[in-house]
């Protein structure tokens, strides 16, 4: 069975700033990873990547066997760090487009995560909170059937009752036969439904576990760890 | 692409519409008042065809604003099309645009013919037509203006996505400077090989003075050449511009 996400010697490069240097890794099916790493550490130029936005410079990127291209994009849903839907868009707009567009959207699943991040179709989606947008943002990317779940900074922003709303949610409707991707630095929140995690510092790979692994290893929590980790910068 | 176009139009819409009654208003007003302030009709015929020019540029810029937007919008990148299909929707909507301001200034033609005002034009000198085509004149024109528009929308778009593709201050200059450039260019190479017989829209077309205009024709044997040429140009500017947006063209 091909793996769900595979980074071979990627690079990427924006200019002189180099964003990610020679990551090698690879993702499993059913598997929720946390991709963790500083602000400017390369977690959403690795997400862009594999979403299919941006080319690396070198190295070989693969999802479900595919090369990022129209197949990867049918096979993987991308929930940026910023917002995706356009501004003058209603939220029922926003979700009838990802229909027309793609084949494994789930109109059951949208309106059972309307309901329950109690969004309105007629809202305006340019005009809710932060918090709010966040919420619609991951109904549109988790609305599908998607084989592969990226979720950039899903938390970022927004106060911590939202926060456990958004990965209760997450926890809820994500698919079981599929991987979440959720980059992050506030781990603390979030660690709880990680399965393994990935940290990367200044573009490189420090580490890929699971976090089971970490806890029976360090005696540590993935917070404690990263706040080592990342310490040392 | 249709989809695509769906959205761009729905986008758009409040525009358009807008854009269509402020046609149609100026159009009425040129008539009406037109005839109160006892202006020329040859005038009046002049200055609603430069109104039509100027809502044909407006098209061109609203189609390459939709196509800049949409090949920037994250939203409509991470949707599973090829690139070619932005290119594809946008060309797509330059020629509905196009092809409704060719109906309004069909049925405008209509009127005029129906009050005798085209007869008119035509025996004041002010209005010529030298039609000797074996195609009907309202399909010969709109073929002109609609493969015309194609043309240069296909380079504009080439221009859009060079422009997306630059990090640098200044990319707006070398857009409009490229924009002028590769016209020049395309142009010069018809005028060498074609002797200057181009199919661009309007080239049919001349304002002679303020109130008069003409419309000669050249037969299609002699702009059949040219017409490849441009056929050519423009499926090289579109290869460029899918490859731009595919490898260059940053995302927001």
């Amino acid at each position: 069975m091909a793996r769900l996400l595979e980074f071979e010697s990627v690079s990427k490069a924006y200019g002189k700033k180099i964003a990610l240097q020679q990551i090698t890794m690879a993702i499993e099916p059913g598997r929720i990873v946390g991709l963790l790493g500083s602000n400017g550490s390369g977690k959403s130029t690795l997400m862009r990547l594999a979403a299919g936005l941006e080319h690396p410079d070198a190295g070989k990127i693969r999802i479900l066997g595919h090369l990022p291209g129209q197949a990867s994009k049918a096979a993987v849903s991308f929930m940026p760090d910023r917002p995706q839907f356009e501004k003058w868009m209603t939220v029922g707009e926003a979700l009838d487009f990802q229909r027309d567009f793609f084949n494994d959207f789930d109109a059951t699943k949208s309106e059972r995560m309307l309901d329950f991040m109690k969004l309105s179709r007629r809202d305006k989606a340019s005009a809710l909170s932060k918090g709010m947008q966040e919420r619609l943002q991951l109904t549109l990317a988790l609305s599908r059937r998607a084989s592969l779940y990226l979720l950039d900074e899903p938390i970022g922003g927004v106060d911590p009752v939202a926060r456990d709303h958004i990965l209760d949610a997450l926890v809820e409707f994500y698919e079981e036969d599929s991987s979440v991707v959720v980059s992050t630095h506030l781990i603390a929140d979030i660690e709880r439904i990680f399965d393994e995690v990935i940290m990367i510092r200044e573009g490189s790979l420090l580490l890929q576990r699971e976090v089971e692994q970490i806890r029976m290893e360090s005696g540590k929590s993935v917070d404690q760890l990263f706040k080592e980790v990342y310490a040392e910068c | 692409m249709l989809k695509l176009l769906k959205y761009d139009m729905k986008r758009d819409l409040f525009t358009l519409l807008g854009g269509a009654a402020a046609l149609v208003l100026g159009l009425l007003a040129i008539e009406l008042l037109g005839k109160q302030v006892g202006m020329e009709r040859g005038a009046q015929a002049v200055l609603s065809l430069m109104g039509y020019t100027f809502f044909g540029i407006l098209i061109l810029i609203a189609v390459c604003n939709s196509f800049r937007l949409n090949i920037r919008s994250v939203g409509r990148r991470l949707v599973p099309l090829g690139s070619l299909h932005y290119v594809g929707s946008a060309l797509l909507y330059g020629l509905l645009l196009n092809g409704v301001l060719l109906v309004i200034g069909g049925l405008h033609m209509l009127y005029y013919q129906a009050t005798g005002i085209l007869q008119q034009l035509e025996q004041s000198g002010s209005f010529t037509i030298n039609w000797d085509s074996s195609i009907p004149l309202p399909f010969g024109v709109s073929l002109i203006v609609l493969w015309g528009s194609l043309f240069l929308l296909t380079l504009l778009l080439l221009v859009m996505a060079m422009m997306e593709s630059m990090r640098f201050k200044g990319r707006t200059l070398i857009a409009v400077a490229a924009v002028i450039g590769i016209s020049i260019l395309t142009s010069a190479v018809e005028n060498s090989f074609f002797g200057g017989a181009g199919t661009q829209a309007l080239t049919g077309f001349q304002i002679e003075s303020q109130s008069e205009l003409n419309l000669p024709t050249e037969s299609l044997g002699a702009v059949l050449p040219a017409f490849l040429f441009e056929l050519v140009m423009s499926a090289l500017f579109t290869w460029v511009t899918v490859k731009l947006i595919n490898r260059s063209v940053r995302v927001e």
